[in-house]
């Protein structure tokens, strides 16, 4: 066969989501009020996971929720949509980090 | 070619941080308060936001400057402070994220509004190895003293401002960075501002934390330092 002049791509063109993050614009000093949540209460909905304008919820099968702090603004949405209140608001300067 | 002139040797340059759009107007309010205050002694000032920060977006760090000199001020065309005096963060948590200590003046004072103490705040001033620069940190709780106006996307482009100047958490601020570091009185300060109970509340309230060397808690007695006129 003649070898073909474009690239070959998946039927459909479906391909993984690209998972980078945008080092230029770090938003994570903007966020006065920390995201935190109560494992107990989680009920791994992801609704979190969903609204977060900045994508800054992380949801793995295993662990569950987690928060990107390197991204996330402190706007609050998680906690508001959160169906059971999982999600608190810590002053930032109550940690460590 | 080297000059042997010093420009604006003598200017105080206060630099305030705060947050975009909520906070913008508190910010605005230190500067502007502590320009009119200084004026009304009698002294060149300027006060301006910061073009270069595009404000408009919720919770990003900006800045506010105000500039007090006893000569004619020179520097007209730079929209940001060379080297800061006097260094305030409107918002306690900006004290970790942001380098507010770049470029800071040998002996700047650093003015935060918090609740808590200036040595619960220690650990973290940033960058660290500009520390040495520090001649105080003082903290004032100043969100209990005026709610005011926060929550107002007034003028952050510089239109009008409707809500009166020093009516809210600004006015505490102001009076705490006029305390702890010497660059106008109480009496004009109180004259410019429209919430007086506030700067006084401020003015008395404020804890400030020396430091020698770099190191808090030195053997001078409790005094706020004074800045004085270089």
């Amino acid at each position: 066969m003649p070898k073909k002049s474009y690239p070959e791509v998946p039927f459909a063109a479906i391909v993984p989501c690209p998972t980078v993050e945008n080092d230029k614009m770090v938003t994570g000093n903007w966020r006065s009020l920390r995201p935190v949540v109560d494992m107990e209460a989680c009920t791994s909905c992801k609704t979190c996971w969903l609204m977060c304008p900045d994508a800054s919820v992380n949801f793995d099968e295993a662990e569950g929720i987690s928060f990107n702090l390197k991204y996330c603004k402190g706007c609050g949405i998680c906690s508001s949509v959160c169906p059971v209140e999982a999600i608190r608001r810590v002053p930032e300067l109550d940690f460590t980090d | 070619m080297t000059l042997s002139v010093e420009i604006d040797s003598k200017m105080v340059e206060i630099t305030v941080w705060t947050r975009g759009v909520q906070l913008a107007k508190e910010a605005r309010d230190v500067a502007t308060l502590l320009a009119v205050a200084g004026s009304s002694e009698g002294k060149y000032t300027q006060s301006f936001d910061n073009y270069v920060d595009l404000p408009d977006r919720i919770g990003v760090a900006c800045k506010s400057y105000a500039r007090i000199s006893p000569e004619p001020i020179q520097t007209v065309y730079e929209y940001e402070n060379g080297h800061h005096d006097v260094i305030v963060l409107v918002e306690e948590t900006m004290i970790k994220g942001h380098p507010y200590l770049q470029d800071a003046k040998q002996d700047c004072v650093v003015v935060v509004n918090s609740a808590r103490d200036p040595e619960a705040l220690l650990k973290w001033f940033e960058p660290k190895e500009s520390l040495p620069l520090v001649k105080a940190l003082a903290c004032i709780d100043a969100n209990s003293f005026g709610a005011g106006v926060m929550l107002t996307f007034d003028g952050t482009e510089g239109a009008s401002d409707d809500t009166k100047i020093g009516a809210g958490v600004g006015a505490a601020v102001a009076g705490a960075a006029a305390k702890a570091s010497g660059c106008v009185t109480l009496e004009s300060l109180l004259a410019a501002a429209d919430n007086k109970k506030a700067v006084q509340q401020g003015w008395d309230q404020v804890k400030v934390l020396p430091f020698c060397d770099g190191k808090p808690f030195c053997e001078t007695p409790s005094d706020p330092q004074e800045l004085g006129w270089r």
